[in-house]
């Protein structure tokens, strides 16, 4: 009695076990079929849900449309110009109102159509009409004009001197496809959310960003010749913790995170001779906004005592250099950036002097600070300047927030509190998007002008700089700004946070982006020497 | 509700009851061995600013990520805290927020059970039906929403596991009324005149208390894990509060290389989840009335 | 009876989890117009937007449509995935119930017999032992374990995959139920079948452990009052062992905690498997709801809850009515 019913334990128990090894076993399944020296298995987290080039911004989903889709013109940070793409060349008019593009011959679109003047037409139009998302770049386009089958015209109502900026980050859509897949005239908006036809070096095999892989394959017909070693099938495997994609990574079952690394798993990964890590300082530019409008920080002095106070030093020695010190409101890389500008380093003297000027000579007041829900990078500056304020006998309480939350928050003049955590890139060679979008009085209450800051000569300066087309002047302008900015203090410009991507070192030719941080160059990227 | 149904076809309690209650009492190492590790888990708690070695909140970021020493025995954290020190003072707030929690839930769930229970008719049928939506409603879902209506803070955390906690002390509790009120002593006291109140007070209630600690002991840990996992999706304290759950998702992201981090905090909750689940399985087979007749 | 009282009203619950839902969305601070058009979009776009999804209108206009489409079966559209809510849940819920399934079987499969190994040696040391075991699955935090499991089976031992429900390159079985293990047996895809065991054998395990202090609890206290009956002690009384009395007579006693813990942990195993799903990378309802929440996408977070409710109430109906086959003496 007793040893049946053992036997029965040690059945059921057993049985369990032989299940988990049986499973075990054949576990080397990576893509049936497929040369591995032509496959890339990209790590990636869940990104944001739809692919359609036009509603779809950001950097979670660049990484996605780069390699499917293409413009007119394309960015080149290296030679900081633009370049041909779609486009073999344009002329732009001398009122800088006019800009006719001569279109390459003989591209295709993934779905077999040409691409002709219609084509651009119909995206450029097919934009306006739906005015989401991007088709906010083109409210200074007046019409688009087909000239003949390979010339496109596109008509200003008002000098826009970055419109190649625009030509960049409106990407071509067949026409056909737009066509075939409307439903109930929304321009094929909803095909397009899991469906992509564009002209890009990759085509779209599956898209299931939530549920389980995203495939690419390499488009054969791009009109961009195919030379040396090259991919053919693109993997992004979706994995969310940052923790199981590094594993992923030493193990060699991902080729490459194409999600920012964290700082602290830097020295881990630059120890392991099988990967290699690329670390470079994007256009992006991390601030802490100053409710200047009201409340205590509306008193400019006490403004410029935080920006004293904040601890610069402390903070890229916590981030172990993975982040280089702010110098003014644009980053680095923006061309238009000015290198006159100061470098702030923490000076508690000289904060506190500005605290008794502002009223405070025995600190005494208490300050909100809101950031993003579980940031590190926002996480650590944020509790250091805490600290660093509490010296002061300044308190500061620090709410997180999810990014939607936070938005909705700032940009309502009873609800935004005194001071958010921001950060601003520009995605493209344009001052305009930091500058205007954070600190120009038409961007309250809209964008990201979260410090209700208003100063009518910066106004003035910014409107005329957006619309100038002469390029010395303009500069000079972008300078002033720059300036009136720094002076009046309406932001703590905290630090220029690095990118971080990691790869195995058999993934070769990949150059980072500076622009587009997360936008992987597949193209020209291929595999040497995997092990397996 | 099976247990108690079960229970009717038991004698009623043997009148020797408190001394038996205290000779299991003297008995039960299991039971003296988690309330101590309690009561040290709630005198730290209360002696947090004086026993810890550093400050919680004072950053020191040329030590950081430091691994434990003598010098900080649960190691340092990404800016340079001690984490033993952290861990003490997450005590604090850690253990208060469940206290918080179940203060609120106990008293209005009994109180909605005992009612449930005696009133019976119409009153029991619709707590049943809110009790199933409370139930169903599923707590994450709830704590999220209110975090995001209100904006994330503890009191916010703290409603929102109230909210969803409690229904299961108002189905003991109406469990426990229905079973004793059919008793044969109680229809006894009620034909010699006992008003409610009376009834309620003086053999309803003693009855039901047995179980009721047990559970509020139990639930404690049950409770701490919630609070702590919402806390650790970013529902809750806000930095730098060293609350035990918050920790846990701080350090997570360094779980690779800088073991300790999340790890002591994660063994502070299991050490007191654990104390509070074997105290309070003691305690119900203590204060058990039927457990008597077992063997062992 | 009661039963078929209870499944009566599910409708009223139903309506009453969606409306608190629906209102609990709605005081959220946020505007899913601007969510759905994009941060960066001009005010204009965004009132616009506003107008076609019916956001401008008065809100009990707003909560009467939503009814209205709830009754036809729409949950709308979600803003973050650009999908249809309903659409989204058909794949995610069959995900977390998969899952669900799974380890409820492992905890089921391994706890029963530990609880009566527990109740057999009560006050000895395996009973300690054994409970607190039982109990550490609970109060060590199920992140840190799902790490400390995923490191140890993935990467130290390579066993197991860290990551997804199915390998890279493996297409998922065929649609059927949405359960990838019982879609491949049925069409007979041996791939997918291996493919999703080998996934779904870590965050099964994880959670599985997570569920064993309730039911070893349970069985050890069921069985303990077993061991008080007259039969049982006559049994031993007759020289048998205490395994093989148990394992004949107390194993149907044992089924009435297995029925309550099913009833208690399936509302419990889908909200509690959010950190497990989220190591693991599993996409399952947990990961949509945390992630919907995060984006502030209104419809998901209504539809889950309602889900949630719906399978809550109907598999505690079930529970019912199982207990009055097990045990007749319960008045259900």
């Amino acid at each position: 009695m007793r040893r049946r019913s053992h036997s029965g334990l040690v059945l059921v128990l057993g049985a369990a076990a032989a299940v988990l090894i049986l499973c075990s076993a054949g576990l080397a399944t990576t893509a049936p079929g497929s040369d591995t020296q032509r496959l890339v298995i990209l790590v990636r987290s869940t990104g944001q849900g739809g692919l359609d080039p036009l509603i779809q911004v950001g950097s979670s989903v660049d990484k996605f449309i780069e390699p499917l889709y293409e413009g007119l013109v394309v960015y080149d940070p290296g030679a900081k110009a633009y370049r041909a793409s779609l486009a073999e060349s344009w002329i732009v008019s001398p009122d800088g109102l006019q800009y006719t593009f001569k279109l390459r011959r003989g591209v295709r679109f993934h779905d077999g159509a040409m691409l002709t003047a219609e084509a651009v037409k119909g995206t450029y139009d097919r934009a306006k009409r739906i005015n989401l998302g991007l088709a906010y770049l083109l409210t200074a386009v007046a019409r688009t004009d087909v000239v003949d089958p390979v010339t496109v015209r596109i008509v200003l109502s008002q000098p826009t001197p970055f419109f190649l900026y625009t030509t960049f980050r409106i990407k071509i859509i067949s026409p056909k496809a737009i066509k075939e897949h409307d439903l109930n005239g929304d321009l094929a908006q909803q095909w397009l959310v899991s469906n992509a036809a564009g002209t890009g070096p990759f085509q779209l095999v599956r898209w299931a960003p939530e549920q389980n892989d995203i495939v690419f394959k390499r488009f054969p017909g791009y009109w961009k010749p195919w030379r040396g070693p090259h991919l053919d099938t693109v993997v992004y495997n979706r994995v969310v913790e940052p923790a199981t994609q590094r594993q992923l990574l030493e193990r060699g079952d991902g080729d490459m995170i194409v999600d920012q690394v964290l700082p602290q798993d830097v020295p881990a990964l630059r120890q392991n001779p099988a990967l290699r890590l690329d670390i470079w300082t994007p256009a992006r530019i991390e601030i802490i906004t100053m409710r200047s409008d009201r409340g205590p920080l509306a008193n400019r002095k006490l403004r410029e005592a935080l920006t004293y106070a904040f601890p610069y030093e402390q903070v890229l020695a916590a981030l172990d250099g993975l982040a280089g010190p702010a110098q003014g409101p644009l980053p680095r890389s923006v061309p238009e950036h000015d290198d006159t500008l100061p470098i702030y380093k923490q000076d508690l003297t000289r904060a506190r002097r500005l605290l008794a000027e502002a009223g405070y000579p025995t600190g005494g007041l208490s300050l909100n600070l809101v950031m993003v829900q579980a940031l590190a990078v926002e996480r650590i500056p944020a509790e250091l300047f805490q600290s660093a304020l509490a010296a002061l006998n300044i308190n500061v309480s620090i709410q997180e927030l999810t990014f939607p939350a936070m938005v909705t928050k700032f940009r309502n003049e009873t609800a935004a509190t005194d001071m958010a955590f921001l950060v601003l890139d520009t995605a493209g060679p344009t001052p305009d998007r930091i500058l205007y979008e954070g600190y120009h009085s038409d961007a309250i209450g809209k964008i990201y002008n979260w410090a209700w800051y208003t100063n009518v000569l910066l106004d003035k300066v910014l409107t005329e700089a957006s619309t100038s087309i002469d390029p010395a002047r303009r500069l000079a302008l972008y300078r002033r700004a720059q300036r009136i900015i720094v002076g009046d203090a309406p932001a703590i410009f905290v630090l220029e946070p690095a990118s971080i991507m990691a790869r195995r070192t058999w993934v070769k030719g990949f150059k980072p982006n500076v622009m587009l941080p997360f936008a992987v160059n597949l193209e020209e990227i291929y595999i040497e020497g995997r092990g397996r | 509700m099976m247990r108690d149904a079960v229970r009717e076809f038991e004698p009623a309690p043997i009148p020797t009851y408190s001394g038996m209650v205290a000779r299991r009492l003297r008995t039960n190492w299991v039971l003296w061995a988690s309330s101590l590790i309690v009561a040290g888990l709630i005198g730290v708690a209360l002696a947090a600013p004086w026993v810890a070695p550093f400050p919680p909140l004072q950053p020191d970021v040329p030590n950081r990520l430091q691994p434990p020493s003598w010098r900080h025995w649960f190691g340092t954290d990404a800016l340079g805290r001690d984490v033993f020190s952290r861990v003490l003072y997450g005590s604090r707030i850690s253990l208060g927020i469940v206290f918080l929690i179940l203060g609120m839930a106990v008293p209005v769930g009994t109180a909605l059970g005992a009612a449930a229970g005696y009133q019976g008719g119409r009153f029991d049928a619709l707590m049943a039906r809110v009790t199933d939506m409370f139930f169903a409603f599923p707590a994450l879902v709830l704590a999220m929403a209110i975090n995001a209506a209100l904006g994330p803070s503890i009191v916010n955390t703290t409603i929102a596991v109230a909210a969803v906690w409690w229904p299961s002390y108002m189905r003991l509790m109406r469990g426990q009324v229905l079973a004793v009120r059919q008793q044969p002593y109680v229809e006894a006291a009620r034909a010699l005149g006992a008003g409610h109140w009376r009834i309620l007070a003086r053999h309803i209630l003693p009855n039901a208390a047995p179980p009721l600690v047990a559970k509020v002991t139990t639930d404690m840990g049950h409770v701490l894990l919630t609070a702590a996992g919402l806390s650790f999706i970013g529902l809750g304290v806000q930095p730098p509060t060293p609350e035990w759950g918050a920790m846990i998702a701080d350090g997570r992201t360094y779980m690779l290389d800088y073991w300790w981090y999340a790890t002591f905090p994660g063994l502070a909750i299991a050490v007191t989840v654990v104390a509070f689940a074997f105290l309070g399985d003691s305690l119900q087979e203590a204060l058990d009335p039927s457990f008597n007749r077992r063997v062992g | 009876m009661r039963v078929l009282r209870r499944l009566i009203t599910l409708p009223a619950v139903i309506w009453g989890v969606a409306t608190i839902t629906f209102f609990v969305a709605r005081v959220i601070p946020a505007d899913p117009a601007q969510i759905a058009a994009g941060l960066e979009v001009r005010p204009e776009q965004v009132q616009q937007l506003r107008i076609k999804m019916g956001l401008d209108k008065p809100l009990y206009v707003q909560y009467v449509r939503y009814l209205a489409g709830l009754l036809r079966g729409d949950l709308g559209v979600s803003l973050r995935t650009q999908n249809a809510v309903a659409a989204d849940l058909a794949f995610h819920l069959p995900a977390t119930i998969e899952l669900t399934l799974v380890a409820m079987c492992l905890a089921l499969v391994t706890g029963i017999p530990l609880g009566i190994f527990a109740a057999v040696y009560r006050g000895k040391t395996t009973d300690f032992l054994i409970r607190l075991t039982a109990i550490s699955g609970v109060a060590l935090p199920v992140f840190w374990l799902a790490l400390i499991v995923q490191l140890f089976f993935y990467r130290d031992l390579g066993w197991f995959p860290a990551a997804g429900r199915i390998g890279s390159g493996v297409l998922p079985p065929t649609h059927i139920t949405g359960l990838y293990l019982f879609d491949s047996l049925l069409t007979a895809n041996r791939a997918a079948f291996a493919s999703s065991l080998q996934h779904i054998v870590l965050p099964a395990c994880v959670l599985a452990f997570g569920r064993w202090a309730t039911l070893i609890r349970m069985t050890r206290v069921s069985m303990l009052d077993v061991l008080g009956q007259d039969y049982i002690r006559t049994a031993m009384a007759k020289g048998l062992r205490p395994f093989a009395v148990l394992f004949r007579h107390g194993l149907r006693n044992a089924l009435i905690p297995v029925t309550t813990m099913a009833g208690l942990q399936v509302g419990y195993l889908l909200s509690g498997a959010v950190l497990v799903e989220w190591i693991f990378s599993w996409p399952g309802l947990g990961d949509y709801a945390v992630r919907s929440i995060v984006a502030l996408d209104f419809n998901p977070i209504v539809a889950v809850a309602m889900v949630l409710s719906v399978i809550f109430v109907f598999v505690n109906s079930l529970v019912d009515a199982l207990y009055k086959v097990l045990d007749p003496r319960i008045a259900v």
